[in-house]
C-alpha cells in the first residue's frame, strides 16, 4: 500500500514535470498557428540594460503612457489590454477591462501599477493648481519583453535595434501572434525587414 | 561473497526479523564498516561526475547548433532529456536496478534536463520571465526527481535552490517566507536517507547541504524589524541543532557523519563570539525597531514566533537529552550534564537581549563581558569532558574556544605588538601543554576514544 501510493507520487510528479514544460509548448505553438498577428512599434530603451546575454530588451510606444481606467487596479491583478490598428498599422491598446471581450484581440497582462489622472486647470484667481479627472492611469508589463538571439547575432542585432530607435528614421517593432490573451514574439523587424535579413546586409 | 556483502545480507534478515532495530544496524554498519552505500562510494562518485560532465556536454553542444534546429525539433530537444531520464528510471524499475551507482547520476541528469528544458522552451518561444520565477519553477519541479531516484546531489541542488530563489525575491518579504514551506517538502526524503543508514555518508551529506542552506536562509527570510533579535533566534536554532544532533546522530562518528552536531556547535561558538564584542549589543531593542510605510506585521510576527520557538525548542531538547544521559554518557552521574552547560545558551542569550535592550545605551560591554565569561566556561567544560571521557576533539575544541577568546580580546585591545607577541607565545605553549597532560592522561587510562 505504502510502496503503491510512493509510485503514484512519483508519477504525479513526473507528470507534473512534463505538464509544465508540454503546456507552456502547446499553448505558445497554438497561439503561434492561430493567433492574429500585430506589429508593436518598439521604444528606446536604456543601451546599458539593451543586452542581457543572448536577448535584446524591447519596450513598447504603445505601453509607455499607460492606459485610462475607470478604478483603480491593485498592483498585480490581472487585467485584459484590447488590441487595435493604429493609422501606421502598429499595434494600440484601445481599452483596459477587467473581463475579456472575445470579440477583440486581447492581451491578459498583470497591473504593474495605477495612478490617478490629473490634469492642471486655473482657478478664478489665475492660479494653477492639479484636480483629479476621476479616471486612473492603468500600468502594465506585456507578456513579451525579449527577443533571443544567438550569441554570434546579438550584438549586430542590439545595434541594429538601438540605431533604428534612435534615429526614429526607421521603424522598429515586434511582430507578435496574439491568441486568446495569450502572446507570442514571433518576430523582429527593422521597416517591415525580420532582424536576420537586416544583418544579412550589415557588414561584419 | 565477502564479508562485508555477507555481514550486510545478515543484518537485513535481522532487522527484518526483529531481532536487531534500524539504529542498531546502523550502529553495527558504522562499527563494521558495511555499509551498502558506502562501499559503492567511489563507483557513485565517478558516475555522478561523468553524468555532470555528459549533460554538460550536450547542453553545449545544443547551444551551438541552436539556431540552425527548426522550431519544431528545438521542442523535441527540450523534451527529449527528461524523456530519456524517465525512461531509464521506467527501465531500472523493471529489471530492479536499486543500486546508487544508477540512480544518484541518473538524479543529477534527471535534475539538469528539468532546467536545460526549461531554459531551452523559453529561448524557443521568447518567453519572458525573470530570474526567481525560473530558479522556484526549476527547484520545486525537482521534487518527484528526488525521491524516486534519492540522489543527494538533487537534494542538496534542492536546498541550494530554494536559498537562490529566497536570496533574489529579497525585497519581497512574504514571498520568501515560503522558502520554510519548501524546504519541509523536502525532509521526509532526509528522514528516510538517516532511516536507511543513519551513520551513513549520504545521508550526513544531505542533512549538511539541508543545514547549511537553511542557516543562511533564516538570516535571509527575518525580516528584522526588531534589531538584536537575531541573536537569540540563531542561538536557539545552533543549539537546537546541537542537542538535535547529540540525540540522534551516532556518538563516535566523524564530523562529516555528524552534521547537525557539528554545525550546531560551531555555529553555537562563533556566535557566542561574537556576542562578546559590544557592537552587536548597540542599539538594540524596542526603542530601536525599524518602522517601515508599508505593512510587516505578518513577516515581522514570525521573527517574533521564531525568538520565542527556537529557545524553547533547545530547553525541550535538553529535557530530552537530560532524561537520557545515561544513554548519552554511557553512565550514571549526579553531575551538570556537558549538553546543559551548552543547552542553557539560548536563555542566557535571550535574557541578556530583554535586560540589555530595555536599558539606556553605553552599557553595551556588560553583556559583552558577561558573554565573553560565559563562552570562556563553555571551552573549560569542553577540556574537562575531554579530559574526563578521554575525547582529544573535546579537549582541542575547548582549548580553542579558550585560546580564541584570549587572543581576540589581545588582539582588539590596545595593548602594544611586544605584549601581544608575549601572550601568544605563552597561549600557544599552554595549548601544547595542555593537550600533552591530556594526552597522557588519557594513555594512562586506556587511551583515547
Amino acid at each position: 500500500m505504502k510502496k503503491r501510493l510512493f509510485y503514484t507520487f512519483i508519477f504525479l510528479g513526473i507528470a507534473a514535470q512534463f505538464y509544465v514544460l508540454v503546456h507552456s509548448i502547446v499553448l505558445r505553438e497554438l497561439t503561434l498557428r492561430r493567433g492574429t498577428v500585430h506589429r508593436f512599434q518598439t521604444a528606446p530603451v536604456d543601451p546599458f540594460d539593451a543586452f542581457r546575454g543572448q536577448y535584446v530588451a524591447l519596450d513598447f510606444n504603445a505601453l509607455s503612457s499607460g492606459h485610462l481606467f475607470d478604478t483603480s487596479i491593485p498592483h498585480g491583478k490581472w487585467c485584459y489590454l484590447h488590441i487595435g490598428t493604429d493609422t501606421n498599422g502598429f499595434a494600440v491598446v484601445e481599452r483596459v477591462s477587467l473581463k475579456p471581450d472575445v470579440s477583440l484581440p486581447h492581451l491578459k497582462v498583470r497591473v504593474d501599477s495605477s495612478s490617478a489622472e490629473r490634469r492642471m486647470e486655473e482657478d478664478a484667481e489665475g492660479k494653477t493648481k492639479w484636480i483629479d479627472t476621476g479616471k486612473y492611469r492603468v500600468h502594465c508589463q506585456l507578456p513579451f519583453d525579449r527577443y533571443y538571439m544567438p550569441e554570434h547575432l546579438a550584438p549586430q542585432a542590439e545595434e541594429a535595434y538601438r540605431q533604428a530607435n534612435r534615429s526614429r528614421a526607421r521603424d522598429a517593432a515586434a511582430v507578435v501572434r496574439i491568441w486568446k490573451g495569450k502572446a507570442v514574439i514571433e518576430d523582429l523587424e527593422i521597416d517591415g525587414i525580420p532582424i536576420r535579413e537586416v544583418l544579412k546586409g550589415t557588414p561584419k | 561473497m565477502t564479508n562485508k556483502k555477507w555481514l550486510q545480507q545478515e543484518m537485513e534478515a535481522w532487522q527484518r526479523e526483529g531481532i536487531i532495530d534500524a539504529a542498531t544496524r546502523g550502529r553495527l554498519e558504522e562499527r563494521y564498516g558495511a555499509d551498502a552505500s558506502a562501499a559503492s562510494w567511489r563507483q557513485i562518485t565517478l558516475c555522478s561526475l561523468g553524468a555532470l560532465l555528459i549533460g554538460l556536454g550536450v547542453i553545449a553542444l545544443l547551444a551551438a547548433n541552436w539556431d540552425a534546429l527548426s522550431r519544431e525539433v528545438r521542442t523535441v530537444f527540450a523534451l527529449l532529456p527528461l524523456t530519456l531520464c524517465v525512461g531509464a528510471y521506467a527501465l531500472g524499475l523493471r529489471k530492479g536496478w536499486r543500486s546508487q551507482g544508477f540512480l544518484e547520476p541518473l538524479g543529477i541528469f534527471w535534475g539538469l534536463s528539468v532546467g536545460t528544458g526549461i531554459a531551452l522552451i523559453a529561448q524557443t518561444y521568447h518567453i519572458s520571465g525573470d530570474a526567481e520565477t525560473f530558479a522556484l519553477s526549476w527547484t520545486l519541479l525537482l521534487l518527484p526527481t528526488l525521491y524516486a531516484t534519492r540522489s543527494v546531489s538533487v537534494g542538496v541542488g534542492y536546498f541550494a535552490g530554494l536559498l537562490a530563489w529566497a536570496t533574489m525575491v529579497y525585497d519581497n518579504s512574504s514571498d520568501r517566507m515560503a522558502y520554510w514551506l519548501f524546504a519541509c517538502l523536502a525532509i521526509p526524503f532526509i528522514m528516510r536517507l538517516r532511516k536507511d543508514a543513519p551513520g551513513g555518508v549520504r545521508a550526513g551529506l544531505a542533512v549538511w547541504g539541508a543545514a547549511l542552506c537553511s542557516t543562511v536562509a533564516l538570516g535571509v527570510t527575518l525580516e528584522k524589524t526588531l534589531p538584536g533579535l537575531w541573536m537569540v533566534i540563531y542561538s536557539g536554532m545552533f543549539t537546537s541543532l546541537l542537542l538535535g544532533g547529540m540525540l540522534c546522530e551516532p556518538k563516535h562518528a566523524s564530523i562529516w557523519q555528524t552534521p547537525m552536531r557539528t554545525l550546531g556547535g560551531c555555529g553555537l561558538t562563533v556566535l557566542l563570539y561574537l556576542l562578546t564584542f559590544a557592537w552587536p549589543w548597540e542599539e538594540i531593542g524596542w526603542e530601536h525597531r525599524r518602522v517601515y510605510n508599508h505593512s510587516y506585521f505578518g513577516v515581522s510576527l514570525f521573527d517574533s514566533a521564531l525568538a520565542l520557538l527556537a529557545p524553547v525548542l533547545s530547553v525541550f531538547l535538553m529535557v530530552i537529552a537530560h532524561r537520557r544521559k545515561s544513554d548519552l554518557y554511557g553512565l550514571k552521574t549526579n553531575s551538570i550534564p556537558f549538553h546543559t552547560f551548552w543547552g542553557i545558551a539560548p536563555l542566557f542569550v535571550a535574557i541578556a537581549y530583554c535586560i540589555f535592550s530595555s536599558v539606556e545605551s553605553g552599557k553595551e560591554l556588560l553583556p559583552a563581558y558577561l558573554t565573553t565569561l560565559y563562552l570562556g566556561c563553555l571551552g573549560l567544560v569542553a577540556i574537562g569532558k575531554g579530559i574526563v571521557n578521554r575525547e582529544v576533539l573535546f579537549v582541542n575544541g575547548g582549548v580553542l574556544i579558550v585560546l580564541g577568546l584570549i587572543l581576540g580580546k589581545f588582539f582588539t585591545s590596545d595593548l602594544g605588538f611586544t605584549a601581544k607577541g608575549i601572550a601568544f607565545i605563552i597561549s600557544g605553549i599552554l595549548f601544547f601543554v595542555i593537550n600533552t597532560l591530556a594526552s597522557r592522561q588519557m594513555k594512562q587510562a586506556g587511551g583515547a576514544q
